[in-house]
């Protein structure tokens, strides 16, 4: 099967210095991709790439990302504005930057969904309540502001914004990471569920492998621009090949763990 | 007795309005009747999630904070480390002025400061001597907090406090300061009040652990009993969240 | 960390250089006496010339000179003035923040009281108890001026005042004094530079109306204020009595604020840098 989003020879620099080094991956429909690495590692700018979001100052060099056949960085500025959010959405790591604090949440939601396609207000409501619905959120929350909401409930607003379009790739950058570990677990459970159902192609962005063990299909490992390992999730957790992912493994603790210091 | 640390039911309330004209104040339980003993050199481990109120038990600890009602008593000095590396630090201040500081306040001469300093700098490993006149925004966050725990030690307290010591920091940095932790507190007899969110890191750092939810302990015991057999359903709820490799 | 020292200051800052060269040196820019009269028809009211390159006064002074003097008058009264509203905001504006309670209600009741007023006329009546003289003046401006400081420095503390370095201070025993002035004031400076610097330019624009109005600078003293009085009488044909003096108040406070705006621009982004 043909990849969604094909990722070739990506070389992005920063003031001449390489923050992405020739970096390739795919994207398949009805598979979660993990993008693994720890700060500095250019996975979030590998995201943005996808999106032709990069910062000022930082220039692509060389490579292309394919979507659907086409190079992203061919495309004409509205080519691509109607792509992003609409084919390709993403969710950023922050849920209380990601929203708007004036706006009730209905009216973001509403927002997100008109904004690709042109809805009659019945179906814009219909089509809210669907969403909501899909990531488990009572649709009282409507009505309300996003700081009236908890972390879990806002990263849950953004996912539905994030689907309202009904795209065919799914960014998501360290989604879980800000929240605590309980409602990390709904989430992740959301996520698997939301995928069993739609067969998006996932591209999650962490640095936690035991998150990794729990949502990925593939696994690709990045380390200070370089991917140093990729391959299905099974086999490099359970035989990781090079030093670096491994040292990212073990440095894990677990529960039930006997080891009186971690590796590194 | 070999309790370093003895809390008898503290409780501390914050007045919160309900907004920003109502005359209506709405009490916030932050810590409601918690009680803890921890014995020298050993880790009381405190785990629970935002707004339980364990950063607050940090600042009684420490007396940033009075309790309102109960007492809370360490026997010797009780200093602690934040969760983030970067706004524990004063940017304006170099290494040198940040660890030396406390000493400094004390009266205690330039030479005897300098002195210390290093000395503390190499146990956190930071031994290299041009650190002291640079600014915390030449170092990564791994080396912020080493910075941190030096400051935090120069006056060899008996207790050192760590609010999240290593939540804000990337997973292969976080095993090096926790096995620093660990050393130096073999080294230098220390008793911990280790703080996090993440059990797994508590379980491998403490001796008792107690759960926080809502200003109150749920439930203390020792570690091996909460990993293994944990009677109260929050803890068991928190435990099953955890995602396994 | 290499600042982007931007255009604006640099042009600003060229021209308050240049001027504070003419202010310090005046007795060697100036070509003539500032207060040496001559009354013979054919020196009064002179156009600019070779020989007096802003023209003469009704008084027959060579008006170039008496502006080069008045520089100094006009640089002194904006840095003093803005100092000393820099001292009783900055301390005023740091105690409120740091304190908060009591002492933050009855600072925060003053700087209302001091809002209130309409700052020029209640210069104007303070002068006019004290007596006109040019240390009256900076001192006033000075004391009437320090409210919008006091509150840009309390909002700094206020939130800086929650920041984990600050709490490490307090539980290493650091004294609440040093706490504000050694660990908090410097980090709190950013928003203080820019005021400051376009108070200057206010504070000279004071100096000048109050000049203008006889409540400054005595004649025959110069300031650029009280040139232009007694330029107000001949405007339709002496006009450079009128020019050079407007002109000189124009571009120096123009110079202030473009360096005010350039520091906002450099300091701005810095500020929101520091959390990763």
């Amino acid at each position: 099967m043909d990849a969604v989003l094909k990722v070739e020879n990506l070389t992005v620099t920063s003031a001449k210095r390489p923050v992405i080094d020739d970096v390739s991956f795919d994207l398949h429909s009805g598979e979660v991709t993990a993008l693994v690495g720890e700060s500095g590692s250019g996975k979030t700018l590998s995201a943005l790439s996808i999106l032709d979001l990069l910062p000022s100052g930082v220039i692509r060099k060389t490579g292309k990302i394919s979507f659907k056949g086409e190079n992203i960085f061919d495309l004409k500025a509205e080519e691509l504005e109607s792509i992003r959010g609409n084919d390709i959405a993403m969710v950023f790591q922050e849920p209380f930057t990601a929203l708007n604090p004036v706006m009730r949440a209905g009216i973001q939601i509403s927002e997100a969904i008109a904004a690709h396609k042109r809805y009659t207000d019945s179906e814009v409501k219909g089509r809210v309540e669907e969403l909501l619905d899909m990531v488990r959120l009572s649709s009282q929350v409507v009505r309300s502001y996003p700081h009236e909401l908890s972390g879990g409930m806002r990263q849950r607003l953004i996912l539905a914004m994030a689907l309202s379009c009904e795209p065919e790739v799914l960014i998501l950058d360290e989604p879980t990471t800000a929240l605590d570990v309980s409602i990390q677990k709904e989430i992740l459970d959301l996520i698997k569920g939301i995928q069993d159902n739609r067969r998006f192609a996932i591209l999650f962005i962490t640095h936690d492998f035991s998150v990794v063990n729990m949502v990925a299909d593939k696994v690709c490992v990045m380390k200070e621009g370089r991917i140093v390992e990729k391959g299905l999730k099974e086999e490099v957790l359970k035989n990781p090949k090079h030093p670096y992912t491994r040292k990212l493994i073990d440095c894990i603790p677990r529960l039930g763990d006997k080891r009186k210091r971690l590796p590194g | 007795m070999n309790d370093i640390i003895e809390a008898v039911d503290i409780k501390k309330y914050f007045i919160k309005r309900k907004f920003f004209f109502s005359s209506k104040k709405e009490e916030e339980k932050a810590v409601d009747g918690v009680s803890f003993t921890v014995p020298k050199g050993k880790t009381f481990g405190l785990v629970g999630e935002s707004g339980c109120g364990k950063s607050t038990v940090a600042k009684l600890v420490v007396k940033v904070l009075a309790p309102d009602s109960g007492s809370i008593s360490v026997r010797g000095d009780a200093d602690i480390v934040f969760q983030d590396p970067f706004s524990s630090l004063n940017p304006r201040m170099t290494v040198r002025k940040i660890i030396g500081e406390s000493l400094f306040v004390r009266g205690i001469k330039k030479d005897e400061i300098e002195r210390r300093v290093k000395e503390t700098l190499s146990t956190v490993k930071l031994g290299d001597s041009d650190v002291l006149d640079k600014y915390p925004h030449q170092f990564s966050g791994g080396e912020r907090q080493r910075i941190a725990i030096a400051r935090a030690l120069i006056r060899r307290p008996e207790v050192l406090v760590l609010d999240e010591p290593v939540s804000s920091l990337d997973v292969s940095i976080q095993a090096g300061i926790l096995n620093l932790l660990k050393d130096l507190q073999e080294e230098l007899h220390l008793t911990y009040i280790f703080i996090s969110h993440d059990l797994r890191v508590v379980e491998f750092m403490s001796d008792t652990v107690a759960v926080m939810k809502s200003g109150k302990f749920v439930e203390v015991a020792s570690r091996e009993e909460i990993y293994a057999s944990a009677k109260d359903a929050y803890t068991r709820q928190l435990l099953e969240s955890i995602p396994e490799i | 960390m290499k600042d982007k020292l931007n255009k604006r200051i640099i042009f600003g800052a060229s021209i308050i250089a240049l001027m504070a060269i003419v202010a310090v040196f005046a007795p060697y820019v100036a070509t003539q006496d500032p207060l040496e009269m001559d009354l013979s028809a054919d020196a009064r009211l002179q156009a600019p010339s070779l020989e007096h390159f802003f023209g003469t006064d009704s008084l027959g002074r060579d008006v170039f000179s008496r502006m080069v003097y008045g520089t100094r008058i006009s640089l002194s009264v904006g840095f003093i003035a803005v100092f000393i509203s820099l001292v009783i905001g900055i301390s005023l504006g740091g105690l409120s923040g740091y304190y908060g309670g009591w002492v933050d209600g009855v600072i925060m009741r003053l700087v209302e009281v001091m809002y209130c007023f309409p700052t020029f006329f209640l210069i104007m009546m303070v002068i006019t108890f004290l007596g006109p003289n040019i240390v009256n003046v900076m001192i006033v401006i000075g004391l009437t001026s320090w409210a919008g400081l006091c509150r840009l420095v309390r909002a700094e503390f206020l939130t800086l005042r929650e920041r984990d370095f600050v709490y490490s201070a307090r539980v290493q025993g650091v004294p609440n004094g040093r706490i504000i002035f050694r660990h908090i004031l410097p980090n709190a400076m950013a928003p203080v530079y820019v005021s400051a610097t376009l108070s200057v330019g206010g504070a000279i624009l004071v100096e000048s109306a109050l000049s203008f109005l006889g409540l400054g600078v005595q004649i025959p003293t110069p300031s650029w204020g009280n040139i232009l009085t007694a330029g107000k009488n001949y405007i339709d044909y002496a006009w450079w009595l009128t020019l050079f003096p407007g002109l000189a108040i124009l571009v120096t406070v123009l110079s202030f604020n473009l360096i005010g705006e350039g520091l906002r621009e450099v300091l701005d982004p810095k500020l929101r840098e520091s959390r990763r």
